[in-house]
């Protein structure tokens, strides 16, 4: 393919135009000629490729950096921290965040956030994005209580197979929890939320063999919710024990 | 009675009680609460880590809209909260609560994790932002380590790239720290006078990477592309 406008646009005019500082002549050129609109295409790519896998990638996350301020890493986190806050404008700046947000008081009246202030109680919509969905499959059997031993309910969530029973107990039921899967070491000591009606009902831990069991809700539908200690979660909408 | 003698529903309602006189700048004792706290977290009480989760959820939640970054999220606060929450049990499991010895320091580690949760989203959200790709490209959690090595090598390619330190150093301004030229003369007065100056070195800079064959390769950028 050869440039429709020649010369074509050098590679600094190219620059110019991903920097956005280009003179508009160099626009006018990008978006009558497909040659040129490639090369800028590529720029564009080779540009978010480099800065999405290095913005920051030296910096301590956030919860190390937070805990660096309170001086609660070990001498040697801290000397690295140290050496690093010194010299990164970015965590510098999270820092100051932090100290304003520490120093503000109880008393100080709550603002009031403008566009994300709608309340959210279902765990799924809440998580939606930044967690694997967990879908519930069809059991093939027709029980009149599934979970039931005969009857487990089975999730599917990509790499992960959850499989539910519930023991009804007398009047305190419990759920009891397998997950398998390829993966399983990364699920080990993951947090298990139990939601009804929006709200936080019970919570447990994932064995090292992957089980876990939960106590202290109600025969009614239920949310999960399984975070690992390492980042990933899975969460489980609405979960039924009736169909 | 002895703290021990109490079930977790008891300490709870103590506890919760304790909050509410907290908020009310009563005088009010802290022994429930850190009780049900130890329960929760140091002996992984499962039952008492719900009770703690719905006690001090409402305050997670005031010191979510209190952040100076939470409205430039797109999150809801509870969202942040059940992080916030998620991380705080995490962090303080088994013997880690031991580093605390009174209420106030406890929450203020909980406070703490509120940060946290909206600082890493923030820096998400810039990433995507710089790069204009989607989430999952830029950010993936679950390989987190990988994704370090992954960045650390292509760094270290970078500066075999670029003897020079001053051209180093306008590589990590620009990829590293995100900075516009302006920002990167004014915190290098010493070596460079002008934004213009800086633009000039970085696209002698960009020019010369854009050659590399690893970096083409890496950026998806096909021989085919013409640079
Ligand atoms: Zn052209
Ligand atoms: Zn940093």
């Amino acid at each position: 393919m050869t440039c429709q406008l020649p010369p074509p646009l050098s590679d600094d005019e190219i620059s110019a135009a991903l920097a956005g500082t280009a003179e508009d002549e160099v626009f006018r050129h990008i978006a009558a000629c497909p040659s040129c609109a490639r090369r800028f295409e590529a720029a564009r790519r080779f540009e978010a490729a480099l800065s999405g896998r290095l913005f920051r990638w030296e910096c301590p996350d956030a919860q190390t950096l937070s805990e660096y301020h309170l001086s609660l890493l070990s001498e040697d986190d801290a000397r690295w921290v140290g050496e690093h806050v010194s010299a990164c404008a970015s965590c510098q700046a999270e820092l100051a965040d932090l100290v304003a947000f520490l120093e503000r008081t109880e008393s100080e009246p709550v603002p009031q956030a403008t566009n994300n202030t709608a309340k959210v109680r279902s765990l799924a919509q809440l998580l939606a994005s930044h967690a694997i969905l967990g879908r519930v499959l069809p059991s093939p059997a027709q029980s009149a209580l599934r979970g039931g031993s005969e009857n487990p309910i089975v999730v599917d969530a990509g790499d992960i197979t959850l499989f539910l029973k519930v023991e009804p107990g007398a009047g305190r039921p419990a759920l009891l929890g397998q997950l398998a899967g390829s993966d399983l070491a990364a699920w080990h000591g993951a947090l298990i939320q139990l939601w009804q009606d929006g709200a936080l009902r019970a919570t447990a831990e994932v064995s090292d063999l992957g089980t876990f069991r939960c106590e202290g809700f109600s025969l009614q539908p239920f949310e999960l919710h399984i975070a690992a200690p390492g980042g990933p979660s899975i969460v489980v909408p609405e979960i039924r024990l009736d169909e | 009675m002895k703290l021990s003698g109490l079930s977790n529903d008891d300490l709870a309602r103590q506890c919760a009680e304790d909050t509410a006189r907290f908020h009310r700048h009563q005088l009010h004792d802290t022994v429930y609460c850190l009780e049900l706290l130890r329960r929760a977290l140091a002996d992984g009480d499962h039952e008492a880590f719900a009770r703690v989760y719905q006690i001090y959820e409402p305050q997670v939640l005031r010191w979510v809209y209190q952040h100076p970054r939470f409205a430039d999220t797109s999150e809801s606060a509870e969202y942040f909260a059940n992080q916030a929450l998620t991380s705080f049990y995490f962090a303080l499991r088994g013997e880690k609560l031991a580093r605390f010895e009174t209420l106030p320091q406890v929450l203020t580690y909980l406070k703490l994790c509120v940060h946290s949760a909206i600082a890493q989203y923030v820096r998400k959200e810039q990433a995507v932002f710089l790069t204009e790709l989607d989430a999952d490209t830029v950010w993936d959690d679950s390989k987190a380590i990988g994704d370090d090595l992954q960045a650390a090598e292509l760094w270290k390619h970078i500066c075999e790239l670029l003897p020079h330190d001053d051209d180093r150093l306008l590589a990590r301004c620009v990829f590293v720290q995100a900075l516009k030229p302006a920002q990167i003369a004014r915190g290098y007065p010493d070596r460079w006078t002008t934004a213009r100056e800086v633009s000039v070195a970085l696209q002698r800079i960009r020019r010369h990477l854009r050659k590399d064959p690893l970096l083409r390769r890496y950026a998806g950028i096909t021989t085919a592309d013409p640079s």
